[in-house]
């Protein structure tokens, strides 16, 4: 019978991983696209925070889950525009401009969001989808999740194939390897970089309705606590690949749930140590990916957070 | 077939009976300021015909290229194609009209593969792209071509003319005609430049009109149909290459010698040795040909000109002299190689800090020393002193010590550059064609400075492709080709054809130093 | 072309900030009226309640100390070329550094107390900053990703430690180190909370733009940002300078974590810095990194916040407005910066 508690409390960890990986995955996804193309977003905590107010607030006063979702996306996508208009349109510092996109949409989402602090709302339910639960393993993992987490899991595979698969994708990492031989060869290099900026901000923003909607089933003040730089590590640690970058956020999503549980079946450990764990695996992974990208093939983005300013044509 | 420039157009009006050349370039003139870089120059090029544009560094060859392919525009002159004029308002439009160029740095990005570089251009086809898919047609076209390629291949694991073939496919899977390749064979190896004559010896035959700008008179001789030369800017000839032979034409493009300016009194030679480099060897990297066993001797108060086509050893032989690569051999000088004073080709990237202001760059290579500082303080006043010395040397203008460099003319960011590495009192000078680029006063103040450099007992290495400069300034002339020790020779008039020929390789037998400066010039 | 180039930069800076900090009261207008105030008295209010009285500015310059030491752990490493994202982190390696001290070594003699702590807060930012210095001179590794992961390792660490090993067991349960006795607190200024810190922060401005025009170290340092290249062969140890000038602006940070940890907190505890570390930088960037016009634009920025705090208290506003006042603030001086520079180059 052991066994089977076992099994219970895997299955139980792992759909909550994913669950809990869910918001990273979104913000994360959405940084990979932007960082193929050579811009480096850093303002993600002030997109999915916007992106999780805003679904808050269209919730209750629509109670229409789906529009607030798409609302949170295009908000996100709206503030991140003035990331685009910085780094692409004026070739400004991405750095800077990143930090302080990150410091105005705290600043937004905590202002505008005022009236909703407190409110607890149903927010997304379980869903599962046909066939899913018929499946072994999986089925019990991906069985009652929400449909962002499928939405999600969509996303990945949906950005993997336009990244690697599509015209459009091309570009991207033309844009983000080579700027300057992108636009010698007729890649419109500027316009490529803002839709990869805009997307990236979008997928921040369901990132952050999905925290609020799906996860917490409420909004608080600045409630994304660090998972938007979280996301620009785990980027990193998934050398700029979609599938890992779902990969890696599940695994961090894994952390942040073994603790408690592990805690309640009498195992003591420093959850704050297992936590740091991402980050220094971040730093090496960047160490590897820059050694690496030295002569031989690049890993790195080679025009990652460097300026364009080709002429506009 | 010389060009006339007031008037009449005669090969226009046989135009009527024969077939009208693809190409015609009809009096074209092109100044940059005072300079003529172009002066009414009339160029025709039939439709499978392998035209090599050939002459000196600064003939104009490279600019009457850019022109036909849109990307400069001449101040007078026609373009025709196919008999009818045309009129470019830049790359798009002759790119359109079936012209196109291969620049000497290429425009691949290394991190796609070939299949998705050829893709990045190809307007064609729908959202969804698969590489494999695009690679196998691909490869099955460029076989149509005769090109063999990897199409699957990242372009950073290519070679340098397998990245060539890339470009030139390019080309003409887009649909040009006309294809412009600019010293295509400077960034070779020799069995890789015979790969890529053959292959557009068979586009040539395909009805391709292909134009070569280029040095090396063997290959010319055995790739081209027809040869226009160009000197100072002017057409000096255009001929079919058969019937022309190595001498022939070297002498056409380097000129009858002139000795109009003097060239200088080979000098006595000093005993006392500057620098001695023994068996240099650098590998391949910086450029494709590396250095390969390269010996040599400098004589203090000596110019020791370093001749050769661009991208044959010189840009290694200066890196492991000034110590930003790594070699194999020994480099042995009697100062400290940190003490060498460097004037730089790339004035921009390795000649000065550009946003810094101009007194600090004067000052940067002894802003340490005392006199500039004392302890761990700068003399601002001691600064303002120097540099303001050195502005009035050298007549830097303007003459603002604070103004950042960024905000100077090459000519004026070029003479700090020489007023700083000069004002150390340098026993080895390594200059690398410090008068690229400038106006003819700057040209001639270079010019002074490092004979009084010399005259004061300094060692010059002077790397240079202006082969007229290293006539008049050296008192000896080390000729490099393909990475290798190819002659010392003496400066005088006679040497200028036979040094042309060693440096294009079209002199088989290298030089082994045997009968001039036999204890200076020692060939591994 | 001469003339109009040649015009002094600051005129140019002066200018960009003109129309950055009009773009950004007018932004915050339009998000005023959209809940129903009144623009011109809030924006008023703000200024009054952070400058216009003697409390308002203790409270102001209060505020400003942190801020000026990040922002000159932002600034000095920046002259090198050099963006240090990782001030968070270094401001709270500092913390934990000064409070290893008083956990690890409560018998040390009173005078030696401060001195301990003082140098270990400084250890242990200059060691937070070191790293992704010498992982960018050596390796060449960005420093901006990696400091920027660096400073999730500091608060993760912190948490560790308060939460575990150095959990105060009188705290009832508070994840709390011990709290820091009278001898390890940073001298104050009479009854107010200006600590120390102001002094360190004045005089590290000063030494830092003297060092910068006037010594051969500072010379050396500039000529590294604009030209790393050149910098080797005129004798810089490049990779070397690079990782100084960000162990540097690690101990700068770790001041403003020592002043916070004993003077303002009195104790370890998370949420320590929340976001200090990033508004130093944004500050240093928002004046080119200069350190004649640091102490203004903290003095400025921190009177914002104080007047925006009083804000929240008496007209019932969040506190975030003063976060949209500063982020936009902040997004409009690179904006209208990075335009006057494409004017100039055009």
């Amino acid at each position: 019978m052991e066994s089977t508690d076992v099994g219970l409390f895997l299955v139980s960890l792992f759909a909550g991983a994913i669950r809990c990986g869910t918001p990273i995955a979104f913000a994360a996804l959405g940084e990979t696209l932007s960082e193929k193309a050579g811009i480096l977003n850093l303002g993600i905590e002030g997109l999915m925070l916007v992106g999780a107010m805003v679904a808050v607030a269209v919730q209750v006063e629509t109670g229409n889950l789906w529009l607030a979702v798409i609302a949170a996306g295009l908000s996100s996508a709206v503030l991140a525009s003035i990331h685009a208009y910085v780094a692409v349109g004026l070739g400004g510092n991405q750095v800077v401009s990143g930090i302080a996109l990150s410091l105005l949409g705290a600043g937004l989402s905590g202002f505008l969001g005022r009236p909703y602090v407190g409110i607890r709302f149903d927010g997304i339910g379980a869903w599962t989808p046909p066939l899913i639960s018929d499946l072994p393993v999986v089925g019990q993992l991906f069985a009652s999740q929400d449909p962002l987490v499928y939405v999600c899991v969509v996303a990945a595979v949906g950005i993997s194939l336009l990244l690697f698969h599509s015209r459009f994708g091309l570009y991207v990492r033309a844009a983000g390897e080579d700027p300057q031989a992108a636009f010698a060869q007729g890649v419109p290099v500027h316009q490529v970089r803002v839709i990869a900026v805009l997307v990236g901000g979008f997928f921040a923003g369901l990132g952050g309705a999905h925290l609020s909607l799906a996860y917490t089933h409420l909004w608080a003040e600045r409630m994304t606590a660090g998972q938007g730089w979280i996301a620009a590590g785990l980027v990193i640690v998934a050398r700029w690949r979609p599938a890992a970058v779902l990969a890696a956020a599940y695994l961090f999503g894994g952390l942040t749930v073994l603790h408690p549980r592990l805690q309640a079946a009498g195992v003591s450990f420093s959850p704050y140590l297992v936590s740091m764990f991402p980050y220094l695996g971040a730093i090496l992974a960047l160490v590897l990916a820059t050694v690496a990208s030295r002569g031989r093939g690049p890993i790195l983005p080679a025009a990652l957070a460097r300026s364009f300013r080709g002429a506009w044509s | 077939m010389a060009a006339t420039c007031n008037g009449t157009d005669d090969a226009l009006t046989d135009s009527m009976s024969v077939p009208p050349p693809v190409i015609r370039l009809s009096a074209i003139t092109k100044k940059y300021g005072t300079t003529m870089a172009n002066d009414c120059v009339t160029v025709e090029a039939y439709s499978g015909e392998i035209h090599a544009i050939v002459g000196e560094n600064g003939a104009g060859k490279t600019t009457l290229m850019k022109i036909l392919a849109g990307i400069e525009r001449p101040n007078s002159g026609t373009i025709s194609i196919d008999g009818r004029p045309v009129s470019f308002r830049g790359p798009r439009d002759a790119a359109e009209a079936g012209i196109g160029m291969v620049h000497q740095h290429f425009s691949l990005v290394r991190a796609l593969t070939v299949a998705e570089n050829l893709a990045l251009s190809d307007r064609g086809g729908g959202f969804l792209f698969s590489a494999k898919r695009y690679a196998r047609v691909l490869e099955a076209q460029a076989r149509s071509l005769g090109f063999e390629l990897r199409a699957d291949a990242p372009v950073w694991k290519l070679s340098m003319g397998e990245r060539q073939r890339v470009e030139v496919l390019r080309l003409v899977l887009r649909g040009s005609r006309v294809l412009i390749l600019d010293e295509p064979t400077s960034v070779l190896a020799p069995h890789e430049a015979e790969v890529l004559y053959a292959h557009l010896r068979r586009l040539a035959g395909e009805g391709h009109t292909i134009f070569l700008v280029t040095h090396k008179v063997q290959q010319i001789l055995a790739a081209a149909d027809r040869v226009s030369v160009l000197r100072r800017g002017r057409l000096v000839v255009s001929h079919e290459a058969h019937g022309l032979d190595e001498t022939e034409l070297t002498k056409l493009m380097v000129g009858q010698a002139l000795p109009a300016e003097g060239t200088r009194e080979p000098s006595k030679l000093r005993d006392d040795v500057a620098l001695r480099v023994t068996d240099l060897s650098v590998p391949a990297g910086i450029t494709p040909l590396g250095l390969s066993g390269v010996s040599f001797e400098v004589r203090a108060g000596e110019i020791f000109g370093v001749a050769g086509i661009s991208g044959n050893g010189q840009d290694e032989l200066v890196a492991a002299l000034v110590g930003t690569t790594a070699f194999k051999g020994t480099i042995w000088s009697a100062s400290p190689l940190d003490k060498v004073a460097y004037i730089p080709a790339d004035r921009l990237t390795m000649g000065v800090a550009a946003s810094l202001p101009l007194e600090e760059n004067l000052a940067l290579r002894r802003y340490r020393m005392p006199g500039l500082s004392r302890g761990p303080f700068l003399r601002r006043k001691a600064f303002r002193v120097f540099s303001e010395q050195l502005i009035a040397d050298l007549g830097i203008v303007p003459s603002s010590p604070l103004l950042p460099i960024e905000h100077f003319s090459g000519g004026n960011a070029q003479k700090a550059v020489l007023a700083r590495e000069l004002a150390e009192n340098p026993s080895l000078i390594v200059a690398e064609s410090p008068t690229a680029g400038l106006d003819i006063a700057t040209v001639g103040l270079v010019h002074r400075l490092l004979l009084e450099q010399a005259a004061r007992g300094a060692a010059v290495l002077l790397v240079s492709e202006d082969l007229d400069e290293l006539l008049v300034l050296a008192d000896r002339i080390l000729v490099l080709c393909e990475g290798r020790f190819a002659g010392v020779f003496p400066p005088d008039a006679g040497a200028r054809i036979e040094i042309g020929l060693v440096m294009t390789g079209a002199s088989g037998a290298r030089r082994e130093a045997a009968d001039w400066g036999k204890p200076q010039g020692i060939s591994a | 072309m001469i003339a109009r180039i040649a015009r002094p930069a600051w005129s140019h800076w002066l200018r960009a900030s003109a129309i950055a900090i009009g773009g950004a009261a007018l932004a915050l207008s339009v998000l005023l009226l959209m809940v129903g105030r009144s623009p011109a008295a809030t924006l008023a209010a703000v200024f009054l309640n952070g400058f216009g009285s003697q409390l308002a500015w203790v409270e102001t310059v209060t505020r400003a100390v942190p801020l000026l030491l990040c922002a000159l752990a932002t600034a000095i490493p920046a002259r090198a070329g050099l963006f240090n994202i990782g001030v968070e982190g270094q401001f709270i390696a500092g913390a934990i550094g000064a409070t290893s001290v008083v956990v690890l070594g409560p018998n040390l003699p009173a005078g030696l107390m401060l001195p301990a702590v003082t140098a270990a807060a400084m250890a242990g930012g200059a060691l937070w900053g070191w790293l992704p210095g010498l992982l960018r001179g050596l390796l060449g590794v960005s420093e901006v990703l990696s400091g920027l992961m660096l400073n999730y390792v500091a608060i993760f660490l912190m948490e560790h430690l308060v939460h575990g090993p150095w959990k105060d067991p009188h705290a009832l349960g508070w994840p709390y180190s011990i709290a820091f006795p009278n001898a390890a607190v940073l001298p104050r200024l009479g009854q107010t909370n200006i600590h120390l810190g102001l002094l360190f922060g004045l005089a590290l401005t000063l030494a830092a733009y003297v060092a910068l025009r006037s010594t051969t170290w500072g010379f050396s340092v500039r000529l590294t940002a604009a030209n790393p290249r050149l910098a080797r062969r005129a004798g810089v140890r490049v990779g070397l300078l690079i990782a100084l000038t960000m162990a540097l602006g690690g101990a700068a940070a770790a001041l403003a974590g020592l002043g916070e940890v004993s003077v303002i907190q009195g104790r370890l505890r998370p949420g320590l810095s929340s976001g200090l570390g990033y508004a130093g930088f944004l500050v240093s960037f928002a004046v080119a990194n200069r350190f004649e016009f640091l102490v203004p634009a903290t003095l400025l920025v921190a009177g914002l916040y104080t007047g925006a705090d009083a804000l929240q208290l008496t007209a019932g506003l969040p506190s975030a407005t003063v976060d949209i006042f500063m982020g936009v603030l902040f997004v409009a001086t690179f904006i209208a910066q990075e335009a006057g520079k494409r004017r100039g180059d055009g």
